[in-house]
């Protein structure tokens, strides 16, 4: 049988690009990630939540407290005269009662409830307008302008009223069903609890109404409403950008650690998987809550400093410090097992430096078990805020941080004790979009992120055997 | 940490010339159906792919051969010419995602084992790639599953390669080995333990017989001795465990006696126990029905959905009625004799391939084990069953050149008592020479050439076959080079046109790269697949 | 024998863990101004003696003629005794001493947890971690069975049949279990459970079985409540006087021994909704680790050898391969087990159930009173001496089930 040396050549130098197994490897696992449908869903919903992440940060969206007018027995309607000179007289009659006044504004205060019926008084030489109507007393005070204008053929003299905007002392108020609204910005609420605003979507005309998701209160009777949609909003970058940063930098600190500990062995990698065991064994939440007491108490007795400013930043800086043996020791196992890879070897043999091989090869080789944890990581601390807001604990300068976490929690809070207080006498007011709306959000953030990560997941693990 | 020691010279235990269980209730009634009676299994135009990111890998693309009674059949090649997956083809151990077995037909005991392939899976193309999607029918590749498993183990038994990862690591030795028997051999053995008579008067003359053997310390005659007490009981491996004891004893015989007697204490079955161990009889006998049933599906080509739901009927039935077995207490107290019996069992198995200490063994677990035990345990299991076909995949390819003589003698010797046909893959020729037939030779998925083995050895005809016996080093021409074939392995996602062999045969012709060249008859029961030779095309 | 070394060897694995522990515990607690550390150890200072733990006090206090202030010589002996004034490593040593002979500080009666749980005030914050303990302990066994049960053949059948209506539930189940939050998913269901049982029966206000109500703090001192739901509404007279025996401190178990089986029931309905909710957030993770493990495990040799043996396929997948799975199984049960312990003090707080992580709950509240640093770290310590525990039933079960850690 021929058998002569020159059949066998060397291979043909590649010409051209050099084919770059990295790239196929990403081309791969993209190709599988694309199958999953769940993980394309979870990718579309977190894409449209940086986007709206985006656009939350750079218009700036309102999120103060509007205040809540109280309604009492009597409110006060005032009258406003618009366009007749100052220092003419003019009166109202309302309820049997009437005013006379030189000056702008007439006051009257009435009961809330019914309707009352108000004529203003005659000025010559100018006509009323409305000069006759009826008005609803509600939770709130009235202003209703009466614009005189000159009937035809007068002179006019002196100086005329400034034209006056229409002002109400507090700009969101609230009125029992069955009554007729005070004004714009006066919501009807349900008749016990008059201090909780249901979304205001209507169906015709079809539209969302200042408030789409409803108000956000810190129970029955305070003072202050917040509007949740905006809070939802504002709360997206907050939620992202908090989540995001706690786990990248406690994802590098396990990597780096990991990498060390996996590496190095002996001493130094027993030495920190005690470390790690000490960290993992405590409970997480424990140990932040207990973090955060602990310095807080410090900084309050001794340094005198607002404890709410710093409570935010040994939030973080608690999450982190908790966050890392996780993935420590996931890098570890990972490391233990791309050492004895014969490419590390033959780094090893032609020379190259420990840190050189730890960072060129190692590390980007032990990788791929940390996307998953973090992607699943990503998910889980806007609930972790939740958790602390929920057990009382306040960590953000302003009780109502518009955060995901943070809401979600004041909103469940709300719910319940609504529901068992108010609810065990009978007809209550349920504030359901206050758990509805922002549970929902955490849910379908947290809900993509583990759909995105499990597609990860079974696109990365060569054992699935496709 | 392994417990390697030499194989015992002594005798293993006699026993008479078995008939091969494993074929003939399982045959059809002869018809003209069935294969001439020297071929035991058939495989024509196996093929199986595997559906993988990269493309369809093509392992096997029109496999034929045939395996004879008694013989065994060589299948050589390099490594990733599809020798495993022709072997796990037959009985579908292939992964089922990424593999699956595409066509052709296994005839064994006249049945076709791949009966119903067509409807369990759709293959549908992905455009713009060599990609295709693979879309099964959940259901009947169980069904398949089910149906082979009348034939594994019974009938065709597999040993592997890696002897360390093919053992179950948290079962002992003797639970896996007696799950084997208890599978095979189940009616055998509960019927003898249901017949056990240890009162039967012959008993005390037995042991009496045994304690005075011992006493002279010949191991031959002690055995027999043993044996002897076995039968007056009427379980055999009773006789085992006689010996065993009597050996554990040593110079201390008088305590043979009543370490005999509390062993055979245990065998008493109470009235609660023999009904459990009827119970699991019935069980195991309506196991056996199934396996019938299925074999005739196969058979006859058409499903029996009737006979089998009625089988399943009187199997739930079966369980209902053994439901309070199942308590934990009762269980174990129920089970012992069952335990005991193929304890004792495995123990003359591990005897009969020629392992030293088989209790210690048997009490082991696999990680204790060197890798050459481990696979002496592995031909004990497979062969429990007296197969009809043992499908050993590169079993010496993991040993020490030493233990891969004393496994292939062992396999030889076992092959002369049992009966057994045996299709040895390997991609070591001086195995073939030494223990095959007949010689397949395998190139990138398709069989080049296959005949006796001495034929093939002095006149290898396909290039292929030339290649590698001239690449084989010879001590007695020191001074040739060292030649080999030039190229490498095909890529099987896109195997070449024609004749796979051509990019590297030196007598490539332009045919060869258009159509795949038939097998020729160019000798006695010696065939080729080679534009070269002009015979007449093997019929099949 | 093999497998008591092997247990000996874990067990020393874990003291390193304990210390570091208490370590830690020792570093935040010495964080704190030397008073709330006098008050965490020795408890509030008595009602007429509030200057007590100051450093500085009125000369006057100490002579009736002196003026200015003087050094406090309460406060200078308590510090000694607490160790205030010496070097760091001394003053760890004696934490370490008192940690581990269990004298863990006293609950002060002004804060949050004193307040809510008056007959806790100012009792050694062991005997109270004592009284509450068995609640907690009993809510961990219900929820863990509740976890096996439900996770293992689930995530084992997930396995089995991967992509199928089974494994697709399974992932849903696990996907949302895993995005509810705990606060979330209990606030549902209690409104749940309110909303179809009626206003009047709130589940922890009046549990639906027992419309006669929670157990008041009497249980602190071993009484039974006051009247069951299906056993006739009636005690017998002796079970109301508040002189029950509790052998066991754990009520289920108490309620048997007595032979009120329905009262042992009612322990256990009382806290299955807790449980399932803990349970659902935990199967979450666990179930993808457990189809993973079996996905892993149904690929190796031996479970093909098992079929070549010709092994019914149920059998392969119970026996070999589901037995080999249980190791991950438990080992990753064991891992996130810190994890399952942390959400307690949110599941208990909600649900009102009074076990550590309750009171751990309220004394960090901290609304208008301080935080009560004792029981926060006794809690804490609590909470941690049962992960270790667990991480050493865990190892006990992973020797059991698989020989090659045992046998070497």
């Amino acid at each position: 049988m021929a058998t002569d040396s020159s059949t066998i050549s060397a291979p043909e130098p590649v010409r051209g690009r050099r084919p770059n197994p990295r790239l196929d490897q990403y081309k791969r696992t993209w190709y599988f990630l694309r199958r999953n449908t769940l993980a394309i869903f979870g990718l579309g919903v977190i894409f449209a939540l940086v986007l709206v992440a985006i656009y939350a940060s750079t218009t700036s969206i309102p999120w103060d407290g509007m205040p809540l007018c109280n309604s009492t027995n009597n409110q006060v309607v005032t009258f406003q005269e618009l366009g007749l000179p100052s220092g003419t007289s003019w009166s109202v009659t309302m309820d049997g009662v009437t005013q006379t006044s030189t000056g702008v504004n007439i006051s009257f205060s009435e009961p809330s409830g019914p309707t009352y019926l108000y004529t203003i008084g005659n000025v010559s030489g100018y006509s009323a307008a409305p000069s006759r109507g009826s008005i609803g007393v509600g939770g709130v005070p009235l202003q209703v302008s009466i614009r005189f204008t000159v009937a035809p053929g007068t002179a006019i003299s002196g100086r005329l009223s400034p034209a006056a905007a229409l002002v109400l002392p507090c700009t969101v108020c609230t009125y029992a069903a069955g009554t007729p609204s005070p004004g714009p910005n006066c919501y009807q609420t349900p008749k016990n609890n008059p201090s909780v605003i249901a979304p205001t979507v209507s169906l015709s005309p079809p539209g969302l109404g200042p408030l789409p998701m409803g108000a956000l209160t810190l129970g029955p009777g305070t003072a202050y409403f917040y509007n949740l949609f905006n809070g939802l909003l504002r709360g997206t970058d907050y939620s992202l950008l908090l989540s995001v940063s706690i786990v990248s930098v406690g994802a590098m600190l396990g990597l780096i650690i990991g990498a060390i500990s996996g590496y190095w062995g002996g001493v130094v990698d027993e030495a920190i998987m005690r470390l790690v065991d000490i960290f993992l064994s405590i409970p997480t939440i424990l140990f932040v809550i207990i973090v955060i007491a602990v310095v807080t108490t410090t900084y309050q007795t001794v340094l005198g400093l607002s404890l709410l400013d710093t409570r935010v930043f040994l939030l973080i800086g608690g999450f982190m410090v908790v966050w890392w043996p996780f993935y420590a020791r996931i890098v570890r196992s990972q490391v233990l097992v791309v050492r004895e890879q014969k490419y590390v070897e033959a780094a090893r043999a032609s020379g190259a430096s420990r840190s050189r091989i730890v960072l060129r090869h190692i590390i980007p080789n032990s990788m791929y078990p940390i996307f998953i944890q973090m992607s699943l990581d990503v998910g889980t601390i806007p609930l972790l805020t939740g958790f602390l807001v929920f057990l009382g604990f306040n960590i953000w300068p302003t009780p109502y941080f518009p955060e995901w976490g943070t809401i979600s929690a004041i909103g469940t809070l709300n719910v319940v004790q609504a529901f068992l207080g108010a609810c065990e006498s009978g007809a209550c007011a349920i504030p359901w979009w206050q758990l509805f709306f922002p549970g929902l959000a955490l849910f379908l953030f947290a809900i993509s992120v583990n759909f995105l990560s499990d597609g990860l997941r079974d696109a990365l693990d060569p054992r699935l055997r496709r | 940490m392994a417990i390697s020691e030499p194989p015992s010279t002594e005798s293993p235990l006699p026993s008479e010339p078995r008939d091969r269980a494993g074929i003939e209730d399982l045959a059809a009634p002869a018809d003209s159906t069935a294969p001439p009676d020297d071929v035991v299994l058939e495989v024509q135009d196996l093929r199986t792919y595997f559906f993988t990111y990269d493309g369809v890998v093509k392992a096997l693309d029109g496999v034929t051969f045939k395996i004879r009674r008694g013989e065994t059949t060589g299948l050589v090649g390099e490594t990733g010419c599809g020798k495993s997956v022709t072997a796990f083809s037959i009985t579908r151990l292939i992964s089922d995602p990424p593999g699956r077995v595409m066509g052709g037909r296994i005839t064994f005991a006249g049945a076709n084992l791949l009966w119903d392939l067509e409807h369990e899976a759709r293959f549908v193309p992905v455009k713009g790639t060599k990609r295709v999607k693979v879309k099964r029918s959940f259901r009947r590749v169980m069904a398949a599953t089910e149906r082979l498993a009348a034939v594994r183990g019974k009938s065709i038994a597999t040993i592997f390669q890696e002897p360390t990862q093919a053992m179950n690591p948290i079962f002992s030795i003797a639970d896996q080995l007696g799950e084997a028997l208890l599978l095979h051999r189940g009616i055998e053995i509960f019927d003898a333990l249901l017949a056990v008579t240890p009162d039967d008067p012959e008993v005390p003359a037995a042991i009496e017989e045994l304690v005075t053997t011992a006493r002279d310390g010949n191991r031959e005659r002690l055995r027999a001795a043993a044996l002897r007490v076995g039968d007056a009981v009427h379980l055999p491996s009773f006789g085992i465990q006689a010996f065993y004891i009597a050996r554990a004893a040593g110079t201390d015989t008088e305590s043979i006696r009543p370490d005999i007697e509390h062993a055979m204490r245990r065998l008493r079955v109470s009235g609660f126990q023999k009904g459990f161990l009827r119970s699991q009889r019935r069980l195991i006998g309506l196991q056996d029905e199934t396996n019938k049933v299925h074999m005739d599906e196969m058979r006859e080509g058409k499903s029996m959905g009737a006979a089998l739901r009625h089988i399943r009927r009187q199997r739930r039935r079966e369980r209902t009625a053994r439901f309070y077995y199942g308590v934990r207490g009762v269980h174990a107290r129920v089970n012992r004799p069952l335990k005991e019996e193929l304890f004792w069992r495995t123990v003359g198995t591990l005897e009969g391939v020629s392992i030293a200490n088989p209790v210690q063994v048997a009490r082991g677990y696999p990680h204790e084990l060197s890798g050459g035990m481990l696979q002496r345990v592995m031909i004990a299991m497979a062969l429990s069953a007296e197969p009809a076909i043992l499908l050993a995949d590169e079993p010496t390819t993991a040993l020490d050149v030493t233990i891969q003589a004393q496994i292939l003698e062992l396999m030889r010797e076992l092959k002369h008592r049992v009966g057994t046909s045996i299709l040895l893959i390997t991609h070591d020729l001086a195995v073939i020479a030494e223990v095959a037939d007949r010689v397949c030779v395998m190139y990138a998925g398709v069989i080049v050439e296959q005949g006796p083995v001495r034929d093939i050895f002095a006149r290898p005809l396909h290039p292929y076959a030339q290649g590698l016996l001239a690449s084989i080093p010879r001590v007695d021409q020191p001074n040739k080079e060292l030649s080999s074939i030039p190229g490498s392995v095909p890529d099987l996602i896109d195997p070449p046109s024609g004749c796979r062999f051509h990019p590297r045969c030196p007598y490539a012709m332009p045919i060869c790269k258009e159509t795949r060249p038939p097998m020729t008859v160019e000798g006695p029961e010696h065939t080729v697949a080679c534009y070269l030779y002009k015979g007449p095309v093997a019929s099949e | 024998m093999r497998m008591w070394i092997y247990i000996v060897r874990r067990l020393i694995l874990l003291i390193p863990i304990i210390i570091g522990v208490m370590t830690i515990t020792f570093v935040l607690l010495s964080a704190l101004p030397p008073r709330q550390q006098l008050v965490a150890h020795f408890g509030e200072p008595p009602k007429q003696k509030p200057w007590l733990y100051n450093p500085q006090i009125p000369c006057s206090y100490l002579n009736a003629s002196q003026k200015g202030t003087c050094d406090n010589p309460y406060y200078t002996a308590l510090a000694a005794k607490l160790g205030l004034n010496l070097p760091l490593p001394e003053q760890w040593a004696q934490y370490m001493y008192r940690s581990l002979t269990f004298q863990w500080g006293e609950v002060s009666n002004d804060s949050t947890a004193g307040q809510t749980v008056p007959i806790a005030q100012g009792q050694p914050v062991t005997t109270v971690l004592a009284w509450l303990l068995p609640y907690t302990l009993e809510l961990a066994v219900l929820s863990l069975a509740i976890i096996l049960i439900v996770a293992i053949p689930l995530g084992n059948l997930s396995a089995v049949y991967r992509n199928r209506p089974v494994d697709q539930a399974a992932r849903i189940m696990s996907f949302s279990g895993y995005a509810l939050p705990a606060f979330l998913l209990a606030s549902l269901l209690l409104i749940g459970f309110v909303l179809a049982l009626g206003p009047a029966t709130g589940y922890f206000v009046h549990s639906p079985w027992c419309p006669s109500g929670e157990p008041t703090y009497n249980e602190f001192t071993g009484s039974w409540p006051q009247q069951g739901c299906f056993a006739n509404n009636a005690y017998p007279s002796w079970l109301n006087s508040g002189t029950i025996s509790t052998p066991t401190g754990f009520p289920t178990l108490d309620a048997a021994i007595h032979g009120q089986y329905w009262l042992a029931l009612d322990t256990i309905f009382r806290i299955l909704l807790p449980a399932l909710v803990i349970a659902f957030g935990t199967i979450a993770g666990l179930l993808r680790f457990v189809r993973n493990s079996m996905l892993e495990v149904m690929n190796l040799d031996f479970v093909r050898t098992a079929r070549s043996k010709g092994v019914p396929e149920k059998t392969v997948v119970k026996r070999h391969a589901g037995r080999n799975s249980l190791n991950v199984t438990i080992t990753v049960l064991g891992l996130t087990f810190a994890f399952f312990i942390g959400g307690f003090p949110i599941i208990e707080d909600v649900f009102k159930l009074k076990g550590v992580g309750y009171i751990l709950a309220i004394s960090v509240q901290q609304t208008n009173a301080p935080a009560d640093f004792g029981l926060i770290f006794g809690s804490t310590l609590l909470f941690t001496f049962i992960v270790v525990i667990a991480n050493i039933i865990v190892d006990v079960l992973y020797a059991y089930l698989d020989p090659r850690v045992r046998l070497g």
